[in-house]
């Protein structure tokens, strides 16, 4: 069940009236909300539910046992078996397969001969969603350790948050403090939050299907599966495309699972907030999957040390380590463990040479259009390994783009259009949001089914393919 | 329905009937008729929820077990190469002669190819359809000659869809001798080729598609570009990564008002021809030359017609064409200039010629002469190009959705049908692409698969896809190859 499915929509509507019909009595609301995800859940695979539930109960009693626990060694010892478990359902289901391989590939090279029979592995499908999920537990398991966070004695209320439909498959990784106090309160759904829920829904889609899918059916697809038929030219707007498709994908999908949540009451934190124009790379981080940035500087970065106290080496090796691990996280392949570590030396010259901080400083215009220009190219050029099936494949799209070859056959008016539409779009955050919110808010409600019907038929026209996964949903 | 405040943990009733309303507009829309259908999927979904589940699954050949299956092919091939018998008794086994009837089908390990025997006897088949391309083959083998395999599709091949991977199959069994035939214009903006990059300027095309030209004489592909005096060219870049090109032939029409045609490598001219002469008949121009830059341009003078260009090397070895007609059927080939098409497959001289033809046929249908004029043709064909063999390949699936279950069109099982027996008739090999991706309804499990290998018009399939059909096709002609090879060893 896709958030771009029709079917998704009528299965919202049902949650939001059950939900709401029990607003009252909030034990009776959790558990519709929580029952609902794990049918949203099984809808993908059946098969996998008692994974997740097994992750939430084992977190759920190693939190409780290291808040009862005075003992340090016990609390210790509760914490790895909650992380244990967490990165063990990881490290079966996402990363065996390509920990075998990568290791046959290595003895191979040395001469050794290894037999490994891969196919049981390669048979293993990725649950959706697990790279979340587990993320989400450990957090939580780690704030309770940290004493950052009292544990939460209703394993109802901690199954929601793990669980919770809007953010389970794709995210944003929502924090355990801003989540479980909305689920213990009875909530309300104002003019003003349902306007922002139903804004966020439709720019979502917008982004998911009329750029996203059109965009990469049209021009990123071929680029880099039909590499060789294509100009440098093409080769080029399809490199830009992809950023671009990747963007509006994912922040589409963030921007449905906050609009979701809104109409059901619920606050989750944005994801995304106009990366295009960050300056350096560590604005890009902080603008960009936001959730998992902030996760991984507060669980990972910051625990190596960060950069506090730290000589410079010390805080380039921490920054090298968050970011491959980072990269490793998006997918099991070197060429995501490529991606994370370009971005992870981008970030240390980029400290090394006193720019990581100018977005918080007063600087000149120019410098300022210059350092967008250059970390937006970064982060294009990075994206190509990131999106390429191999090495070799993005070695021979960059030639591609190298022959100077500037025929434009491929490239229609239409993904030109959906293009600028698309860095356009790219820029409604924060503010502008807020004003679109408030002109939605003044329509009567009447007139708001026909505005929907009339965007769901536009939605319908456009989308020249079905129903479209989204990129996020593999990790 | 207007709400000016939401008591906390309260019905929100307004925004309730807002969903409500519409979910009662859009219901309605998704179960109207024809194009006032507005959500089909919908309808779809509503649809199955109230009935069975949709379309059975399909198991689609996954590609590793291609790849073995080539492997252990090519692995028997080799065995079958070397000198020494070294090949296993059941691989030599003599053959008893048994009597074979002309049509007659041949069986051997084959799950989709269909050979039929063109020439029956007492003492077996004489002549099975593919022999003289795999004849052919073998002297490929042994370095003597290249192999020409022209594919002509519909969209089905478009942008080099199967051929790409069939053509890398071939070629790195047995040689590489460069890229192949190709028209002058990209008439359809999905026209490409995977190892060489091309482009055109100032040609007028003329299609058999829509067949206005007096002359009636279109070329081997099907489409003759056209130009006045000079101005128009078309460029080709060859990827030398992937292939190499020494010699270029030019297939053109002459014209009583002709002009001059150019050949150019690398920015030199290497040589012109005059395109003058009383009678519109095809010719071939062929020099050899180094570069990698390739272009053919019309000079000074009169018209010059150009049917397309062959990019070749002197490597003994395999060239698959790929010339796609999108929109095309069966029958434009069919019903065009028969005398003159035979001498344009004659100058182009392919062993083995695969028509790809069939899902646009679904919303034509087949009229009466549709099989008697396709088997005219083929046999005409077949008489004048002694050395060629034919393929055709029958159409993929296309379904309809009915009672919550996709179905395939029965048009497809009838062409298919059709087709077969035009096969057979004319002395083609018949391979049956619709059973090769799994049957019935077979395009929704190929649409259904990751990645994807048909798109959602349930219709065309995918570059990915054309790559899994491709090496079905490979394995298929290979095991005729074998099969070939064993009773060329047992004689």
């Amino acid at each position: 069940m896709f958030f771009n499915s029709i079917v998704y929509f009528f299965f919202l509507g049902g949650v939001f009236t059950l939900s709401w019909l029990a607003a009252e009595r909030i034990r009776v609301r959790n558990f519709i909300l929580l029952v609902s995800s794990l049918v949203f859940y099984s809808a993908w695979d059946p098969r996998y539910l008692p994974l997740i539930i097994t992750a939430v109960f084992i977190t759920w009693i190693s939190a409780g046992k290291i808040s009862e626990s005075s003992s340090s060694k016990a609390r210790k010892l509760w914490l790895f078996l909650g992380i244990f478990t967490a990165l063990s359902i990881l490290a079966i289901f996402k990363y065996a397969s390509f920990s075998v391989t990568s290791a046959s590939y290595f003895l191979d090279i040395f001469g050794l001969e290894p037999d490994f029979n891969t196919r049981i592995l390669k048979k293993i499908v990725l649950p959706v969603g697990i790279s979340f999920y587990t993320f989400q537990a450990m957090s939580y398991t780690i704030d309770v350790y940290r004493n950052d966070l009292k544990h939460e004695k209703s394993f109802l209320n901690y199954a929601l948050y793990v669980s919770f439909f809007p953010q389970l498959v794709a995210g944003p990784i929502v924090r355990a403090t801003d989540f479980i106090p909305q689920v213990k309160k009875q909530v309300k759904l104002d003019r003003e939050l349902y306007a922002k829920g139903i804004i966020l829904i439709l720019i979502g889609l917008f982004k998911k299907v009329a750029i996203a899918d059109f965009i990469a059916v049209n021009l990123v697809d071929r680029v880099f599966e039909s590499t060789t038929m294509m100009s440098s030219l093409e080769s080029l707007v399809g490199v830009y495309g992809y950023t671009l498709q990747i963007y509006c994908d994912f922040s589409g999908y963030s921007d449905i699972a906050i609009g979701s949540a809104a109409l059901l009451g619920f606050y989750i934190p944005k994801n995304f907030d106009a990366p295009f124009i960050s300056s350096n790379l560590s604005e890009f981080w902080e603008r960009w999957h936001i959730s998992l940035s902030s996760w991984l500087r507060d669980y990972l970065y910051i625990p190596l040390g960060g950069s506090r106290n730290n000589t410079k080496w010390k805080t380039s090796r921490n920054l090298m380590i968050t970011m491959v691990l980072g990269g490793l996280w998006h997918g099991a392949a070197w060429t995501f463990v490529f991606w994370g570590s370009l971005h992870g030396i981008g970030l240390v010259v980029s400290r090394w040479l006193g720019f990581n901080s100018l977005h918080k400083k007063k600087i000149a215009l120019p410098l300022k259009i210059f350092g967008v220009f250059l970390t937006f190219n970064f982060t294009v050029f990075a994206f190509i390994f990131f999106r390429a099936a191999t090495f070799s494949r993005a070695l021979q799209v960059l030639k591609n783009i190298s022959r100077l070859e500037m025929s434009f056959v491929n490239l229609p008016a239409t993904v030109i259009i959906a293009i600028i539409a698309g860095y356009l779009i790219h820029l409604v955050s924060g503010p502008i949001l807020k004003r679109i919110t408030v002109v939605y808010q003044k329509i009567p409600l009447w007139v708001h089914p026909l505005l929907m019907f009339a965007f769901a038929f536009f939605l319908q026209k456009v989308a020249i393919t079905d129903v479209v996964p989204f990129i996020y949903f593999q990790f | 329905m207007k709400q000016k405040t939401h008591k906390t943990g309260k019905f929100p009733s307004a925004f309730f009937l807002v969903f409500l309303s519409f979910a009662l507009l859009v219901i309605p829309f998704s179960f109207l008729p024809g194009k006032l259908r507005l959500f089909p999927n919908l309808r779809l979904f509503i649809l199955d929820i109230l009935k069975e589940k949709s379309s059975q699954p399909i198991e689609i050949t996954d590609n590793s077990t291609l790849n073995n299956n080539i492997e252990k092919l090519e692995k028997t091939l080799n065995r079958m190469q070397s000198k020494k018998p070294t090949a296993s008794p059941s691989e030599v086994e003599t053959i008893k002669p048994t009597p074979v009837k002309t049509g007659e089908v041949k069986i051997f390990d084959s799950e989709f190819l269909q050979l039929y025997c063109r020439k029956g006897g007492k003492d077996g088949c004489k002549l099975w359809t593919l022999d003289k391309f795999y004849n052919s083959l073998t002297q490929t083998r042994n370095r003597n000659k290249p192999s020409i395999i022209s594919y002509f599709g519909d969209s089905i091949i478009s942008r080099d869809k199967i051929t790409s991977r069939l053509r890398e199959n071939f070629q790195n069994k047995f040689g590489n001798s460069g890229p192949g035939y190709f028209l002058m214009q990209k008439l359809w903006k999905w026209t490409g080729h995977k190892q060489v990059y091309f482009y055109e300027k100032g040609w007028k095309a003329f299609t058999i598609l829509n067949p206005i030209l007096k002359s009636d004489k279109y070329g081997f592909g099907g489409i003759v570009s056209r130009t006045i005096g000079p101005g128009a060219y078309t460029e080709f870049k060859i990827r030398e990564d992937l292939t190499r090109v020494n010699k270029i032939s030019v297939f053109y029409i002459t014209h009583p008002e002709g002009g001059k045609l150019r050949i150019k490598v690398d920015g030199k001219l290497i040589t012109s021809a005059d395109t003058r002469q009383e009678n519109q008949i095809i010719k071939k121009l062929t020099i050899g030359a180094k570069g990698k830059i390739w272009r053919v341009e019309s000079g000074k003078g009169g018209v010059v017609q150009i049917a397309g260009v062959s990019l070749e090397n002197n490597n003994p070895g395999v060239i698959v064409d790929s010339i796609s007609l999108t929109g095309g059927r069966l029958i434009h080939l069919a019903n065009s200039n028969h005398n003159h098409y035979a001498r344009a497959v004659s100058q182009r001289n392919p062993q083995l010629m695969i028509l790809h033809f069939g899902v646009n046929e679904v919303d034509t249908g087949m009229k009466e002469n549709y099989a008697s004029r396709a088997i005219t043709l083929l046999k005409h064909l077949l008489a004048t190009n002694k050395q060629m063999s034919c393929l055709i390949m029958g159409p993929t699936d296309k379904v309809t959705k009915s009672g919550g279950k996709y179905h395939t069109l029965k048009i497809i099982k009838k062409i298919i049908k059709v087709q077969k027996n035009i096969a057979r008739k004319s002395g083609c090999a018949f391979f049956n692409s619709w059973e090769a991706m799994g049957g019935e309804a077979s395009i929704v499990s190929w649409h259904n698969h990751r990645p994807r290998l048909a798109v959602s018009d349930l219709t065309h399939i995918t570059d990915a896809g054309g790559k899994k059909m491709a090496s079905i096709l490979y394995v298929n002609l290979i095991k005729g190859y074998v099969e070939y090879l064993k009773e060329e060893k047992s004689k």
